[in-house]
């Protein structure tokens, strides 16, 4: 089931504010805020991120898409549509 | 007396870092976690020089205030003499807030056990794992014979976590532990009471200093494939030589006995052979480890995972072996969590563990890998994508250690691969002319 722009990326948004940024201001984290290389992702939450996509969306990534497509907001919404597209 | 269960939701096997951090994860998680271990902590065990990256699992452990009462050794950063290259790096360049140490590894190790007992996960030490039974998802058997009492026993658990080392139990148990053919190394190291060090901006010290002025990590080239470590330490001096095959058949063909041959190898490690006094080594220090690095064909499957040595160890030389316990025992921890919780994410749990694995491991095995030697293509591209996932600063610092060790051409084959990948850079280290030792003094 194919979820909408917004809905994904407020999900999304919403889980990494609560999980790896308590109390920072939510206006911080915009749409194109470098997660992966400026450190607000590391290895172990990016794990988390990829088992709560999969739970929450139902998609799978790749250790390519995982590499290339979760950097943003704005990415990781665009890959949990791509991959929901396909499915 | 406590008496190990028939039964738990997870089993790990040893209590190195990797175990207990696995143990302790899974146990805050409220998982029946049991873990054996077959030495009675504080155990000896190789691996002092530690980096800053740690402080984020013992956070995640509730093992730092332990740790930091026992205030280990700060270190300042690094010093290497490389193809006749004096060059240093600081972790301060790296806005760490914590630092780096150089630990006595039985203390280290058993803080963090006992940690991981307090958070509730069952340790019974002094227990040898004999054999398993790896039966699909949640169905391991492990055999084990207690010490203590002398008896044999079977616990059943759903998820196994092997985290012996380099016993490597699982992965002998399944015959893929392989050595690693570029890094058939052998080391002998040992213990001095004191020597001088290298501080930064190259001044050597005597050990009375290390607390006003704290040590580098010494990293000393030998001939073309070997090197050498030195790790100050509160009460002592690690030394370490890493040899080929090569190298190590010359050693053997010294005089004497393992202690005197070590003595002489120093002897002639241009640099350390200065700082040295020979006459400290503590008697009975000496020892020695022939292939430690070995290759992974498998690192997790149904209902297992390998954490640690016992997954796969590259080379020391990047200090990065108990970080990479802590790592990959997390790893697992979060991955059985994962798996227990949802069934359905089993198989992807344990596809993105093994991937996750082996690119790290891809990564820090370039970063030592003498340049233009690699059996296994294969693992490039696995190193391109852990790259893609490590922040800016934990890209410069391996960069930073490829630079010190000369093995930053080790990545052209990855910007190959992804043109699009921009090529890792550095300014975060100094060339140094020389060291300044003290004037000697003077004789009377
Ligand atoms: C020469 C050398 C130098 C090194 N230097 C460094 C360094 O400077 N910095 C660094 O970070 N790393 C270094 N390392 C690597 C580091 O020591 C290891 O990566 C680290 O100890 C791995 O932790 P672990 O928990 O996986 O295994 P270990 O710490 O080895 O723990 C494994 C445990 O399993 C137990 N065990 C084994 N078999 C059984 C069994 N059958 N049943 C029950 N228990 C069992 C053992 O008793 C042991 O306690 C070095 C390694 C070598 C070889």
């Amino acid at each position: 089931m194919a979820t909408n722009t917004q809905t994904i990326k407020d999900t999304v948004k919403n889980y990494l504010m609560t999980e790896f940024l308590p109390g920072e201001d939510p206006n911080d984290l915009t749409d194109t805020t470098p997660l992966v290389t400026g450190g607000i992702l590391d290895s172990i939450s990016t794990f988390k991120l990829v088992g709560f996509l999969h739970s929450k969306f139902d998609v799978k990534l790749n250790a390519n898409e995982i590499a290339n497509h979760l950097n943003t907001l704005n990415d990781i919404t665009d890959i949990v549509q791509a991959k929901q597209g396909v499915a | 007396m406590k008496s190990i269960p028939l039964k738990s939701d997870v089993v790990v096997i040893g209590g190195g870092p990797s175990g207990s951090t696995a143990a302790n994860a899974l146990a805050q998680a409220g998982y029946d976690v049991v873990l054996l271990e077959k030495a009675k902590h504080p155990r000896e065990v190789v691996g002092e020089s530690i980096l800053p990256f740690v402080w984020k699992y013992t956070d995640l452990l509730g093992a730092t205030k332990a740790l930091q009462k026992m205030r280990f050794m700060e270190k300042s950063g690094g010093t290497t003499f490389w193809n006749n290259q004096l060059t240093q790096m600081t972790f301060r360049d790296f806005d760490f807030q914590t630092p780096a140490l150089h630990v006595e590894r039985n203390i280290f190790d058993d803080i963090l056990l006992r940690t991981a007992e307090q958070k509730g996960a069952r340790i019974f030490e002094e227990v040898i794992v004999k054999d398993l039974q790896l039966n699909g998802y949640d169905n391991q058997d492990v055999f084990y014979f207690d010490t203590l009492n002398g008896k044999s026993g079977k616990i059943s658990c759903r998820y196994l976590v092997d985290a012996s080392g380099q016993a490597a139990l699982v992965a002998k148990k399944l015959g893929f532990r392989e050595y690693d053919k570029d890094l058939r190394f052998m080391s002998i190291w040992g213990y001095f009471k004191e020597s001088d060090y290298v501080a930064l901006g190259g001044d050597v010290l005597p050990f009375s200093q290390r607390y006003e002025t704290p040590p580098t990590t010494g990293i000393y080239q030998i001939g073309e494939w070997g090197w050498c470590w030195q790790i100050v330490q509160n009460d002592q001096v690690s030394v370490g030589l890493v040899l080929s095959p090569e190298q190590f058949s010359e050693f053997k063909l010294q005089d004497g006995n393992l202690e005197e041959r070590f003595l002489s190898a120093c002897r002639k490690v241009p640099l350390l052979s200065d700082m040295l006094k020979y006459d400290t080594l503590i008697p009975g220090s000496v020892r020695a480890i022939r292939d430690f690095a070995y290759y992974p064909r498998e690192l997790a499957g149904k209902g297992w995972f390998l954490t640690g040595d016992a997954a796969a160890f590259v080379d020391p030389i990047n200090s990065a072996g108990v970080l990479g316990g802590f790592y990959t025992g997390y790893m697992a921890a979060m991955a059985i969590d994962d798996s227990l919780k949802n069934n359905k994410n089993r198989d992807y749990a344990v596809e993105r563990f093994s991937e996750l694995l082996r690119g790290r491991m891809a990564v820090y095995r370039l970063s030592a890998l003498p340049v233009g030697v690699n059996s296994y293509q294969e693992m490039y591209p696995y190193a391109l994508s852990c790259l893609k996932q490590m922040s800016d600063l934990e890209k410069e610092l391996i960069y930073t250690q490829m630079i010190l060790i000369n093995r930053t051409e080790n990545l052209d084959i990855i910007y190959q691969l992804d043109p699009d990948f921009r090529r890792l850079t550095s300014k975060k280290y100094t060339l140094l002319d020389e060291l300044h030792f003290p004037a000697s003094s003077p004789v009377v």
